[in-house]
């Protein structure tokens, strides 16, 4: 939408569950911290060689074995910050930030 | 001191898991450099290295296995279990290649010095327990992976002709070094025990 003086006009529209990518590849979470809203979906796909194994630091959840280009989703239910890693290669780790808005910004062309 | 006398003195062990695999075809004419071509042949040909990186893997694989049944340390295990696991996904790589190629590796004396020196390290491991073994294990392994990553990127992937054998040399390599670092602590701890 462009507003009468031809600029961008940013909305705020009701929150719709997003669906984020992390890339698990050469030893890292790429991008390591993910921002996003309760009722959002993660899922990590492994495009390492090598097994993986994704599990918040406290276990409160844990993905299933990764074998490579497998991939494993989590719907996010509550708002928080989840530090997570790899069991199997601990200096492997990621955070996802789970804002409690209910709203989210979009841009409209 | 070259690769083969360093591999040696590491004493790893191993077995030959390549013999019976498919045939040579046209794809091996390819990855199989010609040495009369250069004045000066390479160290091992493609066919060599793919040999040699699965000795090796394979042999780490069984340290492993030995290490879960001899130590009672958690942090051995853990290692061993990573070993047991992340070599296993890398051989299979390798397999797969072989297969997609219709290559068959060659064995060579670095893989026959690999299998030889490590029949006398697995005796001398299977000798030990506790801690004795712990320690044993560790710097073996620490060992075992510095000279791995450092003959990948010096050696291997310098001479190697194929780039889907160098795509998965790095590939591998990378896990290596994650594993060299993991080596580490674990032999450091193991010193203080």
């Amino acid at each position: 939408m462009t507003g009468i003086f031809g600029g961008e006009v940013v909305a705020q529209t009701a929150s719709l569950p997003q669906r984020h990518v992390v890339e698990i590849r050469d030893f890292a979470f790429q991008p390591p911290h993910i921002v996003v809203e309760p009722g959002d979906t993660v899922v990590w796909i492994n495009k390492d060689f090598v097994p993986h194994f994704v599990s918040l630091v406290d276990g409160k959840w844990q993905s299933n074995l990764l074998e490579e280009n497998q991939s494993w989703k989590l719907l996010v239910k509550e708002a928080g910050f989840f530090n997570y890693e790899c069991v199997f290669h601990p200096e492997m780790t990621g955070k996802v930030i789970s804002s409690d808005e209910h709203t989210r910004t979009h841009s409209q062309h | 001191m070259n690769i083969l006398q360093s591999f040696t003195n590491v004493a790893l062990v191993g077995t030959i898991f390549l013999s019976g695999m498919v045939t040579t075809g046209c794809a091996a004419d390819s990855m199989m450099k010609d040495k009369t071509m250069t004045k000066e042949a390479p160290a091992f040909n493609d066919l060599e290295i793919a040999h040699i990186a699965y000795t090796a893997g394979a042999l780490d694989i069984r340290y492993a296995h030995l290490a879960l049944a001899l130590s009672e340390n958690p942090e051995v295990k853990k290692f061993a279990e990573l070993m047991i696991r992340d070599h296993t996904a890398i051989n299979n790589k390798a397999l797969a290649l072989v297969k997609k190629l219709n290559i068959t590796p060659q064995d060579n004396a670095m893989s026959q010095q690999l299998v030889k020196g490590g029949e006398d390290i697995l005796k001398e491991f299977s000798q030990l327990r506790g801690n004795d073994f712990s320690k044993r294990y560790a710097a073996n392994e620490l060992g075992y992976h510095t000279l791995v990553v450092k003959t990948i990127d010096e050696t291997f992937l310098k001479i190697a002709q194929n780039e889907e054998l160098k795509t998965l040399l790095r590939g591998a390599n990378k896990t290596f070094k994650v594993h060299q670092g993991h080596a580490e602590t674990m032999n450091a701890n193991a010193e203080k025990l």
